[in-house]
């Protein structure tokens, strides 16, 4: 590695074994040249990866999602995780990686159960034997942030258990600390990373982890889901038990039931897979547009069905919220397009300040016309709802409009419902049910007396605030104006450009005039018959040449001046 | 932030508006009719027509509260105005001083 490589990065010598680990994982997987780049390898083996790469070009190479996906789990914990939340953010990485990061397997080795028992007794404050009547040594399941057991409550209840592994924060941090490097080493050496804001993902990913490695959240987000659906039958969201539940210790109801994908399973029990598929997308929908607090990750190993048909959902780590307005827009932004509305969803974009500087508003329109009459004349049970949503998004963002992030991951939460739904019952319209589900939902919040009450009585509010204070501010301005204090601050960068066109063509023109001056007057002066005019005659043409060449290299320079 | 009095005047006044202006133009819409079946519809527009009634009803008695309070606001916006336009007329008088100050004296006065 060069030491300006690691100079450049908050890196600690005690890095340098893992980022020489990371390093082999990225030549193997064949990002050889992002390491290289990076002044991860040295030179001579960098020129030998090079020899190596033109070899290889000539064999059919595997897609660069998949080598991603594939490096991220070989690179453990911490990275598995960073591709687990890069999959839930369509507005930072390519949708194309999204779907291949949803295949990331999050499985590692069990941590020993003494250490288990060890952060169980010293969060809880009695030994394990004390808390439960009994204890399952063998993990349910093992991940990089957590293992679970199944365990008896002396009351008799069965429950869960999910013990955080030890030392997970000095772990995390240390990754983390390799990666903020990474990224920035990525976005200093290898300009067309950029695009993907790898210091933007590392810093929300600290954010995500931080939240994922607290199970107290974990436990509010599982109270909170459960009460927004105390009048949905067709959920169960596990009973978490406070009592028993710490920062790194998380204690909840445990579920039986058969997972949403063994369709095998399901016909066998004789279950309505046409209701547990409809209450599916309800949750879903009625979770972002009613509540803004929704699952951010909902794969199919976190929906059990009970034996009674109803869903368990399960794994509240990662969850998604938008606020009260955004769930407007984003309403208005889905009704427009379930609903055909062009003119809606364009004025939307507009109200909502999404355009961007050089969005070209007409050809946008005609893009979006043309998908929104292709999904609007197709058969409602044909309609791919994720694809239609996934070509909308396209089209804005390629015609340079700041999508939310919001809209990205709720796309993804629909697509995904969408594709469990086609799984487990194939015959299933998932805009049969998305559509008059928007539509229904739309008109109520647009009618709904009480919060435009709340935002009359907000706005009355500001301008009282504003009143309030106008004649001070204003006689603040007036005092600064009459003491000749007021300043103006432009931005210069326009006016300069401009002002430095403006010159440039005077000199233009002042060169196109002195040119044939001297040089008229240069023959003139030269056919007389005094020798000294003659001199002034050559001296002229001199002038002429200068002045003809000054005119030339000016246009060359030209640039729309 | 309110008091109830208050807040169930102007949720009466938003309620009327909305019933009589907002919402048949909103449900007759083409996009809204096409996306949901007729009965559902129609199950959709008794509901939020009777719960705009309702609310439109039950802060009948307060609208009164919602009056004073523009009396008030109304005043205020006065009173603020008020002070502006005194501050700006401050400003002329004294703009106006100072350049009387710095003008030559008429031929007449000397």
């Amino acid at each position: 590695m060069r030491l300006s490589t690691l100079l450049m990065a908050p890196w600690r010598l005690r890095d340098l074994g893992r980022i020489r680990r990371i390093a082999g994982v990225l030549v193997r997987h064949g990002f050889d040249d992002v390491a290289a780049r990076l002044g991860w390898v040295g030179r001579l083996r960098t020129l030998w990866l090079a020899l190596r790469r033109r070899r290889s070009d000539r064999e059919p190479r595997v897609p660069v999602e998949q080598r991603i996906r594939l490096a991220l789990e070989e690179l453990g914990p911490t990275f598995i995780k960073l591709g687990q939340m890069m999959g839930t953010r369509p507005d930072l990485v390519p949708m194309s990686l999204v779907m291949e990061l949803k295949k990331l397997h999050d499985e590692v080795p069990p941590f020993p159960l003494d250490e288990l028992r060890t952060i169980i007794e010293s969060d809880l404050g009695k030994p394990v034997d004390d808390l439960f009547e009994s204890f399952k040594d063998e993990p349910m399941a093992a991940a990089s942030i957590a293992q679970v057991h199944r365990a008896r409550l002396v009351s008799g209840e069965d429950v869960v258990v999910k013990v955080q592994r030890p030392q997970l924060p000095q772990v995390v941090g240390a990754d983390l600390r390799i990666l903020s490097g990474f990224a920035a080493l990525l976005e200093a050496r290898i300009p067309e990373t950029r695009q993907f804001r790898p210091c933007a993902i590392v810093d929300e990913f600290r954010r995500s982890l931080s939240r994922e490695t607290d199970f107290n959240v974990e436990r509010l987000s599982m109270e909170r889901f459960k009460a927004n659906f105390l009048d949905e039958p067709g959920l169960h969201v596990p009973e978490p038990v406070p009592a028993l539940s710490t920062r790194r210790v998380l204690v909840m109801e445990r579920v039986d039931g058969v997972k949403v994908t063994d369709v095998a399973a399901l016909k066998a029990a004789n279950l309505d897979l046409k209701a547990i598929v409809e209450v599916g997308m309800r949750v879903t929908m009625r979770s972002i547009f009613e509540f803004g607090f929704f699952h951010a990750d909902p794969h199919p190993g976190n929906f059990f069905i009970k034996k009674d048909g109803t869903i368990a959902l399960l794994d509240y780590g990662m969850m998604g919220t938008i606020e009260p307005l955004r769930i407007d827009e984003l309403a208005t932004f889905m009704v427009a397009m379930v609903t055909g509305d062009l003119d809606m969803m364009v004025n939307l974009l507009v109200d909502a300040d999404l355009l961007g500087d050089d969005t070209d508003l007409r050809s946008m329109r005609g893009e979006l016309r043309g998908i929104l009459d292709r999904y609007g004349t197709a058969n409602i049970g044909s309609i791919d709802v994720s694809g239609f949503l996934t070509e909308v998004i396209d089209v804005t963002v390629r015609h340079h409009v700041v999508m939310p992030a919001d809209l990205l991951l709720v796309g993804k939460a629909i697509a995904t419902m969408e594709g469990i739904g086609r799984e487990v019952y194939p015959e299933f319209e998932p805009m049969e049910e998305i559509r008059p589900f928007l539509t229904e939902m739309y008109v109520k919040r647009t009618l709904d007396a009480r919060r435009h009450s709340q935002n009359v009585v907000r706005s009355l509010m500001d301008g009282l605030a504003l009143l309030k204070e106008a004649p001070l501010d204003i006689r603040r301005i007036l005092r600064k104006a009459r003491r000749g204090e007021l300043t103006l601050q432009v931005n210069p960068t326009d006016a300069l450009a401009r002002q430095r066109a403006l010159n440039a063509r005077t000199n233009r023109v002042l060169m196109g005039i002195l040119f044939p001056t001297f040089f008229f007057g240069g023959i003139y002066l030269v056919g007389a018959e005094s020798t000294l005019q003659n001199l002034f005659g050559l001296v002229s043409f001199g002038f002429a040449g200068l002045f003809s060449f000054g005119l030339m290299v000016s246009m060359f320079q030209g640039d729309g001046r | 932030m309110i008091d109830d009095s208050l807040r169930r005047g102007i949720e009466s006044y938003v309620a009327r508006f909305l019933r009589k202006h907002v919402a048949e133009a909103l449900l007759s819409r083409d996009g809204i009719r096409r996306s949901m079946k007729p009965e559902d519809l129609e199950r959709l527009r008794e509901e939020v027509m009777e719960r705009l009634d309702s609310i439109e009803r039950q802060g009948e008695g307060d609208r009164a509260t919602v009056g004073r309070l523009v009396d008030d606001l109304i005043g205020k916006a006065a009173g603020s105005g008020t002070s502006v336009l005194a501050v700006l007329v401050d400003l002329l008088d004294r703009a106006s001083d100072q350049t009387q100050a710095k003008e030559p004296p008429d031929k007449d006065e000397i």
